[in-house]
């Protein structure tokens, strides 16, 4: 109770004495000896409920010593004359104490409740759910802020049963039947059920009302909230989805784990039966070895995901010519290609271009650009690759006239685990991360890779965007890796490449050129042997993976012609093989290749090349 | 008598040729196909004994790749291999009367029993 109230209640006790005395002895006539203290319990209650204990203890003295002085005989002295007044006197003093105690103590009370009415309104304001009150027969009379804020609704749109507009009209006869229900029982109500936001959207929500009950278990009111749970629901969906793409993932990786074991399980079992058959075993060996190398495959996708993911690859960049990378992935591809008796088209940039990059890595984001291509197209499909500069940028392009892409789709293919998903693709086989990998591999070499498909039966376009290393950066720019010895510099050499896939030949032939080579490029041993004896080239860049004479019998027959002895033997790998490094020098090479080849490589085995060739000589003279 | 053949549907053609050998050598004829629209072709032209079918295959699964081969030769047994065996692939499988579910890499020594029973001793 402030200042101010206590005087308020001060001058209420002086007023109301002072009004009640008038008015007493206005009346002394008629009431005589009656009530001559009673009519001032008015002004002691008056001052007690304005101004608290003090003002009402006033108020009471003051009256008592207003009755003695002039009501009570004899007039105009405190002194009674009868024992009674005096006694009447005495408990007109204590009644008005009371009077004061009590009268204090409820308007501390009022202030209370209206305190605690204050932080109720308060924390009702501040949570995020909404919250309403509602009568006992189930008419809702009060909402917080934030149920409007929530509906946009008024005061009259919500109070009753108004709310009902809020709910979807579908929904609404069983929430009330379950509301009616909870009303007559008396008991917690719980419903899960949209409600309209002001932007029309309906959002579903918890809502949870118990009854407030009086001291005899009647139903004084109902109190409710409602909270908004749809991003939860949303949310749980996303990890039921994910979980759901785990386990699919799973079913998928066993399946693709165990389909390479059948063939291998099988050529095991035919072994004894054709010991003793060199073509038969052959062919068991190279079965064995396909499907070892496409498990090989697998493993090391998954395991890039994770080490790209965990942000744990290096990539070891260097300068390397677009074209020997996409001649790399294209033979990468090419069994599946065949398999699928799908035309591959390239058309390459005339200019080389080149590219700061991992040869290994960029070769994988092509060669599975281009198995995604292969897999998504029905046999005897088509697939264009295109290579061509834009400004400072290298674009590479991989179309197909396959199934296309679901437009609702484009953006998730390169989430990892996503395939297609229909019955049918999930038979397409793959861990669906080729693409994620190829994402993740092209943007930490600081480019992009997006999606383009028409739609379903469409066929689909993928293209790469890398940055191209400019001229000053290969002649040592600041970032670039050891300054690249200007081609011009290598003394000329006659050389002879030797691959079965002609556009590797021929993408390896174009780089060596531009290194100032004489290169020539043959697509089989067999006429490779026949041109060596004919022109006694410097060197010979040897395939080792062909078909019907491989490069280590190459290798041997030409070791066999005793004027081919010193010539420099180059052994091409493709990547990983390491085992077949030590059986080239067996067989006589000089020097081996990991395919895709880059420039470095291929000027440091240039700078191994016994010099005096040929054609050094013709130039010097 | 003569024996009728086996057809052998997988989509990796380096299975395909490996149980086929391992068929052939144990004295039985096998046909190959690489996916499902081949083998309903094959089965159309062929009375098969058997069919061997991998559930994966790139145009349709194993299952309903075996009921429609069912609608040509009422009498054809199946065997589908699987990498993954769930109820989602066991239950219409037997459904569909697919005779055994195996789990890649199969042994041929167990499958020779199950083929023994259905197409009949090798000629």
């Amino acid at each position: 109770m402030n200042r101010s109230q206590r005087f308020t209640g001060y001058v209420v006790a002086v007023v109301g004495c002072a009004v009640v005395l008038l008015a007493r002895l206005g009346l002394n006539d008629l009431l005589a000896e009656q009530a001559r203290l009673l009519p001032f319990v008015l002004p002691v209650m008056a001052a007690a409920w304005w101004g608290g204990l003090g003002s009402g203890l006033f108020a009471t003295l003051l009256s008592v010593l207003l009755g003695l002085i002039f009501i009570i005989p004899p007039h105009h002295s405190i002194w009674v004359d009868a024992f009674s007044d005096g006694l009447n006197a005495a408990m007109f003093v204590v009644a008005g104490a009371t009077i004061s105690v009590l009268s204090e103590s409820l308007h501390a009370a009022r202030l209370r409740a209206t305190e605690t009415e204050k932080q109720f309104h308060t924390l009702a304001d501040s949570i995020p759910q909404l919250v309403w009150m509602a009568r006992p027969n189930g008419e809702r009379f009060w909402f917080n802020k934030r149920w409007y804020e929530y509906t946009g609704a008024t005061l009259e749109q919500s109070q009753g049963w108004s709310w009902q507009s809020l709910h979807d009209s579908a929904e609404f006869p069983r929430v009330s039947e379950s509301w009616k229900r909870a009303l007559a029982k008396g008991e917690p109500w719980e419903d899960i059920h949209p409600l309209r936001r002001s932007d029309g959207q309906m959002r579903w929500h918890l809502c949870r009302a118990v009854p407030v009950k009086n001291a005899r278990g009647e139903t004084v009111c109902w109190f409710g909230t409602n909270t908004d749970i749809q991003d939860r629901i949303e949310f749980e969906q996303s990890l039921k989805d994910a979980d759901a793409r785990k386990d699919q993932f799973l079913a998928t990786l066993a399946h693709e784990l165990r389909n390479p074991l059948s063939p291998i399980s099988n050529a095991l079992q035919l072994w004894p039966d054709v010991e003793g058959d060199k073509q038969e075993l052959d062919q068991l060996r190279t079965v064995m070895e396909r499907q070892v190398q496409q498990l090989i495959r697998l493993i090391d996708d998954l395991m890039d995901v994770s080490r790209i993911s965990r942000g744990k690859i290096t990539l070891r960049r260097q300068p390397v010519e677009l074209r020997a990378l996409i001649a790399g992935a294209i033979e990468a591809v090419r069994p599946m290609v065949d398999a699928c008796d799908h035309r591959l088209s390239v058309t390459a940039a005339e200019e080389p271009i080149m590219i700061h990059g991992d040869a290994a890595r960029l070769t994988q984001v092509f060669s599975n650009i281009l198995n995604n291509a292969a897999k998504y197209t029905s046999p005897h499909g088509a697939i264009w690759v295109s290579t061509e500069r834009e400004g400072d940028q290298a674009v590479i392009r991989v179309r197909d006239n396959g199934r296309g892409i679901p437009p609702e789709l484009l953006h998730e293919i390169f989430e990892a685990f996503r395939q297609v998903e229909t019955a049918l693709d999930r038979s397409h086989g793959g861990l669906g991360i080729g693409l994620t990998l190829a994402k993740q591999l092209v943007e930490l070499h600081g480019g992009t890779i997006e999606a383009h498909s028409e739609g379903p039966d469409k066929g689909s376009e993928f293209v790469v965007r890398l940055p191209v290393l400019r001229a000053a950066a290969t002649t040592g720019g600041a970032q670039s890796p050891p300054p690249a010895k200007s081609p011009r510099a290598m003394p000329r050499h006659r050389i002879l490449v030797v691959d079965d896939l002609r556009e590797s030949a021929e993408t390896l032939a174009m780089v060596l050129r531009s290194m100032g080579q004489d290169v020539t490029a043959l697509s089989d041993g067999e006429s490779a042997i026949h041109w060596i004896l004919a022109h006694h080239p410097d060197a010979v860049l040897l395939d080792i993976g062909m078909p019907k004479l491989d490069g280590y019998e190459v290798a041997r027959r030409l070791r066999q012609h005793p004027e081919l002895q010193s010539m420099f033997l180059v052994a091409l790998t493709g990547y990983g093989q390491q085992s077949d490094r030590k059986r080239a020098f067996e067989v006589g090479f000089n020097h081996h290749l990991t395919k895709p080849t880059n420039i470095d490589a291929l000027e440091d085995m240039l700078g191994r090349l016994p010099s005096g060739g040929q054609l050094t000589e013709s130039a010097v003279a | 008598m003569m024996r009728l053949p086996i057809l052998l549907v997988d989509d990796n053609p380096d299975a395909c040729a490996m149980s086929a050998k391992l068929l052939w050598a144990w004295g039985y004829q096998a046909d190959v196909a690489y996916n499902a629209a081949t083998a309903l072709q094959l089965a159309e032209q062929k009375p098969y004994a058997l069919a061997i079918v991998d559930y994966r295959l790139p145009d349709m699964d194993g299952v309903e790749l075996f009921r429609h081969m069912r609608e040509l030769r009422s009498d054809l047994a199946g065997i589908l291999l699987t990498g993954y065996s769930s109820s989602d692939v066991v239950d219409p499988a037997m459904q569909a009367g697919i005779l055994r579910i195996l789990t890649k890499p199969v042994d041929f020594k167990e499958l020779m029993p199950i083929i023994q029973e259905f197409v009949g001793a090798p000629t």
